[in-house]
């Protein structure tokens, strides 16, 4: 045999097709190897075009999530109680399991939420912004912060009006080196039902220099400084107050009286 | 006639790439591709003659104009979709907006250590750029404007080197994932474009008729090493030489060489910068995220005390998450992550076969030197999904976090290309023109209606 001949026949795959001793009605071995590969790939992909809707994947404390979320769904009674507990179970777990997350903490809360637990809801939140503080992306600080401060104002409630009670609280609630300013719209609105003035606009002050466009805020040191008799320095800050909810009965009602001193 | 003869893939991608690239570039919001807004700092710090971070107060970062950082935190990670759009004409008063180099702000970013070679042609075109525009938002088109100059260019060569599968390149190097990474500012950019290149330059070599030299070696060592140079997690395709036949080397020594300097691409780099890095005794630097813990040794620790139970995990996940994966691979875009249609994922992937399919070969693919592409990049997907699941994943997590199809584009040419492989074109109705104007036809139709799609997707109709 010539030696290009050989070279030929090993380096042209349509030439040996042509010598496949199995070649039946257009059918050959080489055929059926030539296309195997292109056939795998195109089941593979077909497998995971259509996988995704089979596997049965979650993290568990996103089933947790999903279980208390659930509950709020259906009506008062038994099964709410008990979507809410399987849930809380499950979160619970994942917390002992990974008390390093800052966002199971968060996710913890929201089940102490459900069940109106103020203190336990504010525990968690506060273990979320201790872990998760000071980060790019993802922050979960903002959202543990909030419910923080939801949960607070809950607890707050009925004590606004009692001073000694509520300063207990939010001496409880200060998290240290962690900076919450809405502690300060808290302490302005005790100080104002107490009357202290001059301690409730030193605090919503503070309050606002991070929030300048808060209702409340604004229109608890118009009503202090109008309190004080000073009406002068009342009415930019309730100007500033109506233009958010210019049809607030409070707002209504002060603009009034600063009317009527300003005739 | 003798035009359309005379025109070649790599004029037609040139060509097709400029116009619909320069659109995407002006389309895309500004900042809005994955992670936008942290490269263009460090194009940003580049560009002043930064090649490394800045320290501040003991903290680590860039010192930026505050109006620029303000901007791109304005368009940062927002998310469009049907209920959210924006109305062109906010980007246009952003446009207008004035640099004020002044006033300066310490932007601490996690991303500031990374290797400055990928955001060079993003910080010249910005130089340059801003002495006509220098506002934040034009500093940012400038920068895309240059990282899309360079995409276009090294894929250029790429496809017009490539012997075979230059159809194939075209189509991915063209495919909508592939030129809206190009044509923003990223490390994604230049990654994708040497990693074509060294694909058609292994595929230029196993063609050629001459034995492969040592010349061509280091030319290969070079692409390698600029591709690393852009970006991590694909070097393990640099081992492909050695899958070329040994016989088509001019000396045996060559075969070894070439694999010594594959290796010296794939680790050199990093080692280099962060030797550099390390002398600067920078502080360390922000995290990027902390909401969940991320450490690659107490997952491991975890997830594979069971071992069998880890490797079912990440089995389940390429189940649950390979759709996205796919649609990602050809077009799921910026911080929105709006996926292109599913038929339209699914034209882009019947067209690649097809462009392999109808491909007449000058010699044989052997069997040898296509099972190792695929391996090679079988494993490179891989190492990406356990470096994800047990590095980006939160501890103990059962889910696959932050793995975006666009990782995987760079493995198409070798994917498909390899595994659509015959030896004979499936027709030999079409001849290489028609072939070459119907992939040119194709890109321009699918670009045409990827820029019509975003354009939908992303701003108001007014």
């Amino acid at each position: 045999m010539k030696p290009s001949a050989q070279k030929d026949r090993s380096s042209s795959t349509v030439q040996q097709e042509s010598i496949d001793p199995i070649a039946v009605s257009g059918f050959s071995v080489s055929l059926l190897r030539d296309w195997f590969l292109p056939a795998l790939t195109v089941l593979f992909f077909i497998i995971l075009w259509i996988g995704a809707s089979t596997a049965p994947l979650n993290d568990p404390w996103r089933n947790g999530e999903l279980l208390c979320d659930s509950s709020t769904r259906v009506p008062e009674g038994p099964q709410r109680t008990a979507l809410l507990e399987q849930g809380g179970a499950i979160i619970r777990e994942q917390v002992i399991k990974h008390p390093y997350h800052a966002r199971i903490w968060h996710i913890y809360g929201f089940y102490w939420l459900k069940k109106k637990n103020w203190d336990s809801c504010m525990y968690s939140q506060r273990m979320a912004i201790k872990l998760g503080s000071g980060t790019t992306v993802n922050s979960i600080e903002k959202k543990a912060c909030d419910l923080y401060n939801f949960c607070l104002n809950k607890k707050l409630g009925p004590y606004f009006s009692k001073k000694d009670s509520a300063m207990a609280i939010i001496k409880a609630a200060i998290i240290p080196g962690y900076d919450n300013p809405k502690i300060d719209k808290y302490l302005g609105i005790i100080y104002s039902n107490s009357r202290e003035f001059d301690s409730c606009n030193q605090a919503i002050f503070r309050y606002l220099k991070v929030f300048p466009d808060d209702f409340e805020a604004l229109f608890a040191v118009a009503l202090n400084y109008y309190n004080k008799g000073q009406y002068a320095e009342s009415l930019p800050f309730l100007k500033k107050a109506q233009q958010f909810k210019p049809k607030d009965p409070n707002v209504v009602l002060l603009a009034k009286y600063l009317n009527e001193w300003q005739k | 006639m003798k035009l359309i003869t005379n025109w070649q893939y790599h004029h037609a991608f040139f060509f097709i790439g400029l116009l619909f690239g320069l659109k995407l570039v002006f389309v895309n919001p500004p900042w809005h591709a994955n992670d936008e807004d942290r490269h263009f700092f460090n194009a940003y710090n580049l560009a002043n003659g930064h090649i490394g971070p800045q320290v501040y107060k003991g903290r680590v970062g860039f010192l930026l104009p505050k109006n620029l950082a303000s901007d791109v935190f304005n368009f940062q990670m927002i998310r469009l979709n049907d209920t959210s759009k924006l109305p062109p004409s906010i980007i246009d008063q952003f446009a207008e907006k004035e640099l004020a180099p002044e006033n300066l702000y310490f932007h601490e970013s996690p991303n500031c250590n990374l290797q400055p070679f990928p955001y060079i042609p993003a910080a010249i075109s910005m130089k340059l750029g801003g002495i006509m525009q220098d506002s934040p938002v034009w500093l940012g088109w400038w920068g895309r404007i240059g990282t899309l100059l360079a995409y276009l260019s090294v894929c250029f060569l790429a496809i017009k080197r490539a012997p075979q599968f230059k159809g194939l390149l075209t189509i991915i190097a063209l495919s909508p994932m592939a030129l809206y990474q190009g044509g923003s500012i990223s490390y994604d950019s230049l990654g994708l474009a040497f990693l074509f290149l060294f694909f058609a330059y292994l595929m230029s070599f196993y063609f050629q008729e001459e034995k492969i030299t040592l010349h061509q070696i280091i030319l290969l060592f070079i692409i390698a090493f600029m591709q690393r140079l852009s970006k991590d997690g694909y070097f393990l395709l640099f081992l492909s030489t050695l899958f070329l036949p040994i016989r088509q080397f001019e000396k045996k020594s060559y075969f070894w060489i070439g694999f010594g300097l594959m290796m010296i691409a794939a680790f050199l780099p990093s080692f280099l910068w962060n030797t550099y890095i390390q002398s600067l005794h920078l502080p360390s630097e922000k995290p990027l995220q902390n909401d969940f813990v991320f450490d690659m040794k107490k997952n491991f620790a975890f997830q594979f005390h069971n071992p069998l139970h880890g490797i079912y995990l990440i089995a389940l996940n390429i189940f649950k998450q390979g759709r996205m994966w796919i649609i990602g691979s050809v077009g799921r875009f910026g911080f929105s992550y709006t996926k292109l249609p599913s038929w339209f994922v699914v034209l882009q992937y019947i067209t690649m076969a097809a462009a392999v399919l109808t491909e007449t070969f000058i010699k044989p693919l052997q069997r040898w030197f296509r099972f190792g592409m695929i391996t090679l990049s079988i494993f490179t997907s891989l190492a990406i999904l356990f470096v994800f699941f047990l590095n980006n994943s939160p501890i103990g997590s059962d889910y696959l976090y932050g793995l975006q199809g666009r990782y995987f584009t760079p493995l198409l040419p070798f994917l498909i290309g390899c595994c659509f492989y015959i030896p004979q074109p499936i027709t030999r109705k079409f001849s290489a023109n028609h072939i070459k104007i119907g992939i040119s036809l194709y890109t321009i139709v699918t670009l045409w209606y990827t820029v019509y799609f975003l354009q939908e997707s992303f701003y108001h109709a007014s």
